[in-house]
């Protein structure tokens, strides 16, 4: 009896792993049909639009595994001889045209997901890059976390030139705006995703930090880099706005500090200001921002908004010229004072200058929607946001507090006076 | 196929056994010696010596033992001495039953004397190192016990060692086994049955439990196995093992094999079975889940935190061991987006002017690796370091220089065959060397989405196996979080009250509870513990 | 020694028959008609589905042990039976179909480009057929442990997302007209009234009786992790940009950076889905088994398994074989048939009885 239930057991059990063994032999059989080996990947790490002849023209900036560029050294398999990566630029009616035409010129197929940034050509932005936002959400390998910029002229230049410290320039490209929005607030640095969330948006204007070269030549040889200052570096210049998804027009350094303040993109900052504003109007001192944060309130006056925008920051001093007494709290009262009309001067001076482009890179009108989502309604059904706009007025209020004064409690020079 | 072997086999033999087993010893001792000759053969290691009668100057007493397995001195000393001394027996005459009594009940000064009625009594006995005596005149002959034979000495256990914790490990004798096993539980409740099984090595066979604890379904279920065992030989546990594990096909251990005695102790109290096999120093514990073989006696030897992150390394060995070369292959040639850019540079950078596909390279990395271990196992030792010394060097380092290999799959490889040595049970380390093989091909064939498949169907694989009726994955498949004290983590001793019921035995304190203290001492002193409470 | 499965393993297996294709679709079917009011249809259909999980349990609680096509078959009449069954086999097999499909055209979306569907659909259904074969117990054994792995990646989920969230992404709040809250919440109620899979579940429940329980705590437990998810993806990426993407759970974890090192993780979170929608698909696999064997009355269900995974490869493959087909169905015409056979068809049979049910009794009274 239990042997024959023994038998049928196993006889249950046969089934059983006939069908196991199928389904891993059929996992087998099935080949491979998209595994890549890493020898045979293009890894890209930047690519760059242009807009050219009415074709896209691409380029893109392809690692070179065996130069070593992950600067690990060691291992002894890279020539310093070779560069870090190569370039290739071709021309397309559409961009994956370009793509397959790379393929074409290559040994290697392309791989986008490792891209770190996009640089587009002023000659496409002006031309509209909805398109390309489309590719980068729509390909699975391309990543929509690259960092996106905008050059005046040809933006392929920008990945011929060889950087210093980083071989890998795409990836060196992002640590710099990392840095630069960690450290100074400029322009927060934007990613596809953030560039199309922005697009869609109520206001529906974007910003993207330029990018450009220092000096004229581009240094795009091994050995131009063994030097110890480079004729032309990479450097983050202007803002460039984008109204809907074509180029209108830069804000200056200066002017993208204010509207960081307005958009609340503040990390950290450094503020020049006078210490004695009745004594001199130079700057003579330096706080650093710790933190800032900025909260937006339409408000509907007669027949115009007003932004009520309200900037709480704390700082600590960084550098003082003058002899002003830092014991006494009147004179940090004073500080404090000089520093907000600096910024106020900041924010009204960027307002205007974005008021000019008519692009509500400010993100106003989002604030209006979700303050006053009738209006906005109305205002949404009349198309008549631009008009709307020009109209709006700001009112910004500025409260910073100085928080810590540094290591030395007096200014050096009140010690030298005595 | 095999079953249909084993039972033509069985019908085959069954009628020989039958009419072999009922041959009763005659009266004449010379027919007897006779015919234990004929069965025997002309075999030297056996001894026979005749005593002859004074009175007659006939032979009429014989012993039959069998050199090596006998101890000569207490053969000489208690059996042959007080036989020829013995007044009594010049008496009386060495010639019929009354005789058998007097050298029974009064003459032989040893511990265990039985007797036999047929051959086939007689032989067995003659097989377990009694010395035979024959009588003229008698039908029953009369067995010994003057067993003592050449045996390895307790050692430390090889495959199972430990740094802090008892160094003795079972030996090839049964009977060591049980009185290591007696040492440490002295209990009434510690039962011991045994088995002989195979039918030409009669191997015998203990099965340790303690009763009242280990569950009565399971001990039946074993028991059941055990004495539908029909084959000739038993030589080592893993034939009794194959034989009565839960059937199906399936990678995975089902019965948990130690050489340590205070590692099956600590089975045996927590309601498993132990099944001790002689001729072998590996001892079965069952039923075993998954997770019982990731317990090492040491866990309960050191303190808890640090036994706790022993376990956390060694689960996270073996998915390394299972998975690694898996995802590795996966990763780098399905998935190079998974990882830091850097980190794909530079093995993009060591794979330039590889020859072979990742997954080919895998392979034999993992086939020369294997090829290196069986190796280790086989080689005489003194040839030992050469071998190890090519293998370190020819294949590590000189494959990679000469750009056959890459060199992260060398450390990809080298890691996984260490995490696979992190496993305390090596049944069960065995089992993933060869999943690992399927999984890469897998891996390289579909990427991560074959490796979670593929991973799928092993937990449900296992979710659906059965040790003796135990699911294979509890405490952690069906969850029962009360149990799960002893698992991923080994609790402080004070906090695993309880003794899980994970083996079917009944759920009952270890410890006592310090409200009920009286009353559970109490409890304890009966045979089944303190379940009720 | 069958273990039968416990109320919380069932809960848990609700959690699976109803989660895993929904967290793919759900913020771009609902945020499509709400923008960002879209949680407000998750509880919305949340309460509805509370409703459906009574029900359905009640139903179970009336069917007492029994399996519930038998039940019927002996209740109302065995013609009827056979013909419930018939149309819920179709549904089953419909649905599996669908959640196959879905599955298949996700690993050629995202992770296998160029593997054949064909190829992908046959393992994903081998790797079904073998878990149907291990048996319901052990399938709810491992979907225990997928769905606690869920508690642990939930949290890192959450606490990767905390640097891109941005509060105000939710205002304003009651933009949408009522309506639109209705269309919205059509979807999700159909995905909610997936609890009744229920009826096929029971008979290997250690507690049958605690059916409306499980359902409940199910379909709480569900639009709770429906809830997180839309509210991260709204607080991340807003309401416009999150109608745009295909598959905005993965987008999301795809902005996810940790330090500089471990970043694209949306890979993981891939591989950790894949093994729940296999928990769903056999989960639906084994009620069409079941279905099948209770209108047929078969004992023996192992060859007609093969059969009726064939059935379903076909009709994966040929049926759905266009994306904008399954879009609209998904959208529109599940909907009647969810509602038909989750909702109308158990209350229907459940009055029918409760009408019936005195008029036996009393007949039972008088003799």
């Amino acid at each position: 009896m239990s042997e024959k239930k023994r038998i049928r057991r196993k006889i249950h059990h046969k089934g059983r792993s006939f069908l196991l063994v199928l389904s891993l032999l059929s996992l087998l059989v099935g080949g491979c049909w998209d595994d890549r080996e890493l020898n045979e990947l293009g890894i890209v790490s930047g690519s760059a639009y242009d807009w050219e002849d009415d074709q896209w023209k691409a380029t893109y900036q392809v690692i070179n595994p065996s130069s070593g560029s992950s600067s690990m050294g060691g291992s002894g398999g890279g020539s310093t001889s070779s560069p870090p990566f190569l370039t290739y630029t071709v021309k397309g009616s559409t961009i994956i045209q370009a793509v397959e035409r790379t393929n074409l010129t290559s040994t290697r197929e392309l791989f986008f997901s490792h891209s770190r940034v996009t640089v587009i050509g002023e000659s496409l932005a002006k031309q509209g890059i909805s398109q390309l936002v489309d590719l980068f959400l729509r390909r699975p390998d391309a990543r929509e976390t690259v960092y996106v910029f905008i050059t005046e002229g040809e933006a392929g230049r920008i990945l011929d030139q060889l950087m210093q410290l980083t071989k890998n320039q795409g990836a060196g490209i992002q640590l710099m705006i990392e840095q630069e929005a960690k450290l100074t607030s400029y322009f927060p640095g934007i990613q596809m995703y953030e560039l199309a969330m922005q697009m869609t948006s109520d206001s529906g204007s974007t910003t993207v930090p330029e990018i450009k070269l220092t000096g004229n030549r581009v240094m795009d040889r091994t050995d131009d880099t063994a030097q110890t200052d480079l004729p032309s570096r990479i450097a983050f210049g202007r803002l460039g706005v984008l109204k809907e998804d074509r180029f209108v027009g830069w804000l200056s350094q200066r002017e993208a500090f204010g509207l960081s303040f307005m958009t609340d993109k503040i990390k950290a900052a450094n503020i020049s200001f006078p210490s004695i504003p009745e004594k001199s109007d130079r700057d003579d001192a330096s706080v650093t921002l710790l933190h800032s944060s900025t909260s937006v309130h339409p408000i509907w006056e007669n027949d115009h908004y007003v932004m009520d925008i309200d900037i709480k920051a704390g700082a600590i001093l960084t550098e003082i010229g003058s002899e002003l007494d830092l014991e006494k709290a009147s004179s940090m009262r004073q500080m404090e004072r000089s520093i907000e009309n600096n910024i106020l001067e900041i924010i009204d001076n960027s307002w205007h200058a974005v008021k000019k482009l008519n692009a509500d890179v400010t993100g106003f009108a989002v604030s209006i929607h979700r303050n006053h989502p009738k209006q906005w309604k109305r205002i949404k059904q009349e198309g008549s946001w631009d008009t709307v706009f020009q109209k709006v007025e700001i009112r910004p209020h500025v409260k910073v507090k100085i928080e810590r004064i540094g290591l030395s409690g007096r200014s050096y020079k009140s010690l030298e006076l005595k | 196929m095999k079953l249909k072997f084993l039972s033509n086999h069985k019908a085959a033999s069954k009628p020989e056994t039958v009419t072999a087993s009922s041959r009763p010893l005659e009266s004449s001792m010379d027919a007897n010696v006779a015919e234990i000759k004929r069965r025997i053969g002309n075999s030297a290691d056996v001894v026979f010596r005749s005593l002859s009668n004074p009175a007659s100057g006939s032979p009429s007493l014989t012993f039959i033992y069998i050199d090596g397995l006998i101890n000569a001195d207490l053969v000489t000393q208690a059996v042959i001495q007080p036989l020829t001394d013995s007044q009594d027996l010049q008496e009386q005459g060495m010639e019929n039953e009354k005789a058998l009594l007097l050298i029974k009940e009064q003459i032989l000064p040893v511990g265990g004397i039985k007797e036999c009625k047929t051959v086939e009594i007689l032989l067995s006995m003659l097989f377990e190192g009694n010395t035979i005596i024959l009588l003229d005149g008698a039908n029953t002959a009369l067995a010994a016990n003057t067993s003592g034979w050449e045996t390895r000495s307790i050692n430390e256990p090889t495959s199972q060692g430990v740094i802090r914790g008892p160094k003795e490990g079972f030996t090839e004798s049964l009977r060591t086994g049980t009185s290591m096993l007696r040492r440490r539980l002295k209990n009434a409740d510690l039962r011991v049955e045994e088995y002989k099984i195979g039918r030409r090595t009669q191997t015998g066979i203990a099965l340790v439990y303690l009763y009242g604890i280990a569950n009565e379904q399971v001990l039946a279920e074993i028991r059941k196995r055990l004495d539908a065992i029909d084959t000739d030989s038993i030589l080592e546990s893993n034939y009794i093992e194959e034989l009565i594990e839960d059937g199906g096909m399936t990678p995975f251990p089902t019965i948990l094999n130690t050489e340590r005695p205070d590692a099956m102790a600590g089975g045996i109290l927590e309601g498993q079975v132990g099944i001790i096999i002689d001729g072998t120093p590996f001892a079965l514990l069952a039923p075993a889940t998954f997770f019982s073989f990731f317990q090492s006696s040491e866990d309960y030897y050191q303190r808890y935190d640090i036994s706790s992150f022993l376990r956390i390394i060694r689960f996270t060995a073996f998915f390394v061991s299972l998975l690694l070369p898996a995802l590795y292959i996966a990763i780098t040639t399905f998935h190079q987006e998974m990882l830091p850019t850097t980190l794909l540079i530079s093995l993009a950078s060591q794979r330039e002017g590889i020859p072979f596909p990742a997954l080919i390279e895998a392979l034999i990395m993992e086939l020369t690796f294997d090829v290196l271990r069986e190796a280790g196992v086989r080689m005489p030792r003194a040839i030992g370091p050469a071998i190890s010394i090519v293998g370190a060097l020819v294949l590590g380092q000189a494959a990679v220089q000469a750009g056959l290999v890459s060199a992260a799959m060398v450390i990809v490889v080298s890691f996984t065959a260490i995490s696979n040595f992190v496993i305390p049970s090596l049944a069960i380390a065995n089992s993933i060397r060869l999943i690992r093989f399927l999984m890469m091909l897998i891996a390289g064939t579909m990427g991560l989405f074959g490796i979670m498949s593929f991973l799928m169907v092993l937990l449900i694989h296992m979710a659906g196996l059965q040790s003796f009726g135990i699911p294979y994955l509890s405490p952690v498949a069906p969850m029962k979080p009360r149990y799960l004290k002893d698992i991923i983590l080994r609790m402080p001793m004070w906090k695993m009250k309880i003794r899980p019921s994970t083996y079917g035995s009944q759920e009952a304190p270890r410890q006592n509870l310090p409200a009920k203290e009286q009353q559970v001492s109490a409890k304890q002193s009966g045979p089944q513990g303190s379940e009720n409470s | 020694m069958k273990e039968k499965i416990s109320t919380y393993q069932a809960v848990l297996l609700i959690v699976s028959a109803i989660f895993p294709t929904a967290i793919v679709v759900l913020p771009v079917i609902i945020g499509k008609y709400l923008e960002q009011d879209s949680p407000l249809a998750v509880i919305f259909s949340g309460l509805v589905g509370l409703g459906i999980a009574w029900l359905i349990g009640s139903l179970i609680k009336a069917t007492g042990d029994a399996p519930f096509l038998e039940w019927v078959g002996n209740k109302i009449s065995p013609v009827f039976a056979v013909l419930i069954g018939i149309f819920l086999l179709q549904y089953y097999l419909d649905l599996t179909t669908n959640v196959l499909r879905v599955y298949v055209n996700f690993i050629k979306e995202n992770v296998l480009l160029n593997t054949p569907t064909v190829i992908t659909a046959v393992i994903i259904m081998l790797v079904t057929l073998y878990m149907i074969n291990r048996g319901i117990e052990a399938i709810s054994r491992i979907n225990s442990i997928v769905n606690l792995m869920l508690l642990m990646v939930f949290p890192l989920y959450i606490w990767g997302l905390t640097k891109h969230i941005n509060l105000h992404r939710l205002l304003p709040i009651f933009d949408h007209s009522a309506a639109s809250l209705t269309l919205a919440s059509l979807t999700p109620i159909g995905w909610m009234s997936e609890v009744s899979v229920l009826l096929f579940i029971a008979p290997y429940l250690k507690f049958p009786r605690k059916s409306t329980f499980i359902g409940v705590i199910g379909i709480c437990l569900v639009t709770l992790a429906m809830f997180v998810e839309i509210i991260m993806t709204l607080l991340v990426f807003g309401p416009q940009y999150m109608k745009n993407i295909a598959y905005p759970i993965f987008s999301t974890i795809s902005i996810i950076q940790v330090g500089r090192f471990i970043e694209n993780l949306d890979v993981l979170f891939i591989s950790y889905w894949t093994m729940s929608v296999y928990m769903k698909i056999a989960i639906f696999m084994f009620a069409t088994v079941q279905c099948f064997k209770q209108t047929f009355r078969i004992r023996n269900d192992k060859p007609y398994t093969v059969a009726l995974s064939i059935v379903v490869i076909t009709e994966c493959l040929y049926t759905w074989r266009e994306p904008e087909k399954l879009n609209i169905f998904n959208e529109e015409g599940r909907i009647i048939v969810f509602l038909l056979f989750n909702i109308l068809l158990p209350m229907g049979i459940l009055l029918w009885t409760r009408i019936k049910e005195p008029v036996i009794k009393r007949k039972e009274y008088k003799t």
